[in-house]
């Protein structure tokens, strides 16, 4: 070696380097960063709380916001709601020309706590009391849409989150161990998982809720949820780390770490599961849409975060019926935005598996 | 001088193939401060042997007889949690293959910090200036940034001297080398020959020496024990059994270096 340093790129920043030229990917880890921007931010953004509702505005369509006064330009304005009954008794909401209510950033409005610690009441755009701001639409009891779906984000995309932490360190742990041992630890474990493959996610989903008492709050049915769908990943993890741990403690820098006096535990942690992270890198990013859609399919059909808390799925039970989404399309709006976020996850995982499997980079490209 | 490892009727076994025995009663000791040659050709039982002592056999294999007494405790009858202080910071191992003995994905002064923090108590600078110390003593140039280095970017001559380091980190009194100058060119095996004679005076270490190399153990050991099929079949000083080979196999194995 010469004393010129010799210093390669590093895995990483090859990976870095092949991620980056994937614009699609890229504008998708954008739009990721955007909705979780929402859900940190999401009372200063949104001007009402999830909670805030006047029923006298059931159903409200989307308020135009204006921004020409009699053709002349203005500072954005909204006009006062009209409510009338057609012969139908179909409610019918009219622009009430003769009220204004001037479109005011950093407004005062409903109180909150920002980042969950400072009392504040500044959001960052809505109008005066008496005036209401519907961004997309209200729902059946009034509450604004864009608000809802701001505060229902944090539910659904941290069960994402978390979920995914808590199911693949018991994967990983699981299939670490039963790899490393092999013989009958590996039989036991692998048989566990394989019972929880077994049952249909959905059902198996339903059977555990059922145990959950159903009296619980709204906290408390969050963190039952968390446990359900981890409960549920691990197990397709936990095969496939096994699978590259029985491999991998054939090499012969585990028996060099056995040489040094490591205890077992060490030597999967810490010598062994480090050898998978790159697969766990992108199975962690295909496999959070997962999470996001089993909490949404619970709150769905009413097993998961109850009104009046608001989570993607629990908005888009209103939207079941077929009569609902005729006359107020708005209300499936929550659905597009599980949609984008599914699609996300899932074009950075895949680039992230291009970026970060050698192996299959090179059948692809040969 | 006093017995620092004592191998008495070592027997291994592979437990599925009608108890076929690897390693057939082998008996030798290990002087402070000495170093003893174990040598014999490919499938001869000298690394089982070697791996043996630190109970690091394969699950098929297991040891039927015999006691492996390091200063006078039975490492056979040691419990899993002793047996793992003895590893590594009672007697240390050197593989054959240092790229692969290093795991690819930490750096060189991690993978020798791991072993300071599990067989030390010194704190995260001592073990530091401690590496730099090692790294220096061992003969690797420019400490400061190998230790940031990966094992794919050190020569094979470099890994084997990093590897060396790493061994007598926590200061063992033994060091059992399995094969350490093999995946090496001539010169390099002649600097390692160097680099133990010089760890071993100045640190007053023992080696085990696993090799195939008559030449090797001619320069570097004290005493040698020629294995073949799993049997002792000559022990003396290095002298007697270079000059004057009684065996036929160790004859054979003097041909073979004459080559």
């Amino acid at each position: 070696m010469t004393n010129k340093p010799y210093e390669s790129m590093s895995e990483f920043q090859m990976a870095l380097r092949t991620f980056s030229r994937n614009r699609v990917a890229l504008f998708c880890v954008l739009v990721l960063f955007l909705l979780y921007m929402g859900a940190i931010f999401a009372d200063f953004l949104s001007p009402y709380r999830y909670d805030n509702e006047d029923r006298r505005y059931s159903y409200c369509p989307p308020t135009q916001i204006h921004f020409f006064d009699d053709g002349a330009p203005s500072w954005p304005f909204v006009y006062g709601i009209d409510l009338e009954y057609n012969e139908y008794h179909k409610r019918i909401y009219t622009e009430d020309r003769s009220k204004k209510y001037p479109v005011k950033l950093l407004m005062k409005g409903d109180e909150y706590r920002l980042l969950g610690f400072i009392p504040i009441k500044t959001h960052l755009w809505g109008v005066e009391a008496p005036g209401r701001v519907y961004l997309i639409g209200a729902d059946s009891r009034g509450r604004d849409l864009w608000s809802r779906i701001l505060y229902g984000s944090r539910v659904s995309l941290s069960i994402g989150l978390i979920g995914v932490f808590i199911s693949f360190t018991i994967g990983l742990l699981v299939g670490g161990i039963s790899g490393y041992y092999g013989g009958r630890v590996d039989n036991i474990l692998m048989r566990i998982a394989e019972m929880v493959m077994m049952v249909p996610g959905f059902y198996l989903l339903l059977a555990l809720r059922a145990a959950v008492p159903p009296d619980f709050n709204s906290v408390q049915v969050y963190f039952a949820i968390i446990i359900i769908l981890s409960f549920i990943g691990w197990a397709g993890l936990a095969r496939i780390i096994r699978g590259m741990c029985l491999s991998l403690r054939e090499r012969e820098f585990v028996m060099a770490a056995k040489s040094i006096g490591l205890s077992d535990f060490k030597i999967i942690v810490r010598h062994i599961l480090p050898h998978t992270l790159s697969y766990s890198i992108f199975a962690v990013m295909l496999s959070i849409p997962g999470y996001i859609l089993g909490e949404s399919a619970l709150s769905l059909i009413g097993l998961g975060i109850q009104d009046p808390f608001a989570s993607w799925g629990n908005m888009l039970s209103d939207a079941m019926s077929i009569v609902k989404i005729k006359f107020y399309p708005w209300i499936l709006v929550p659905g597009f935005f599980i949609f984008i976020t599914v699609i996300s996850f899932n074009v950075v995982g895949d680039a992230l598996r291009d970026a970060l499997d050698p192996m299959l980079k090179s059948e692809g490209q040969g | 001088m006093k017995n620092l490892l004592k191998i008495r009727d070592l027997t291994v076994c592979v437990e599925h193939q009608d108890n076929k025995k690897i390693v057939n009663q082998v008996t030798f000791d290990v002087k402070d401060a000495g170093i003893v040659g174990l040598v014999g050709g490919s499938g001869s039982g000298k690394t089982t042997t070697g791996y043996a002592i630190l109970g690091l056999l394969d699950p098929a294999l297991s040891v039927t007889s015999g006691q492996i007494e390091y200063k006078g405790q039975d490492l056979l009858k040691a419990s899993d949690s002793e047996i793992r202080k003895v590893r590594g910071g009672e007697i240390g191992m050197i593989f054959q293959e240092p790229l692969n003995a290093f795991n690819p994905v930490f750096s060189i002064g991690y993978q020798i910090d791991e072993m300071l923090q599990y067989h030390t108590d010194l704190g995260k600078n001592q073990r530091e200036a401690r590496i730099l110390e090692l790294l220096d003593l061992v003969g690797l140039p420019d400490p400061k940034r190998l230790i940031k280095n990966y094992p794919h970017q050190l020569s094979g001559g470099m890994r084997q001297r990093a590897m060396i380091a790493q061994a007598i980190a926590p200061n063992p009194d033994l060091i059992i080398a399995d094969e350490p100058t093999s995946n090496l060119d001539v010169t390099h095996q002649a600097r390692i020959i160097e680099l133990f004679q010089k760890i071993r005076t100045e640190l007053k270490l023992s080696i085990l020496l696993i090799t195939h190399d008559l030449g090797m153990v001619g320069h570097l050991c004290d005493e040698v024990a020629v294995m073949c099929k799993g049997n002792i079949v000559e022990f003396g000083t290095a002298e007697e059994i270079v000059s004057d080979p009684q065996h036929q196999y160790t004859k054979d194995l003097m041909g073979a270096l004459k080559l």
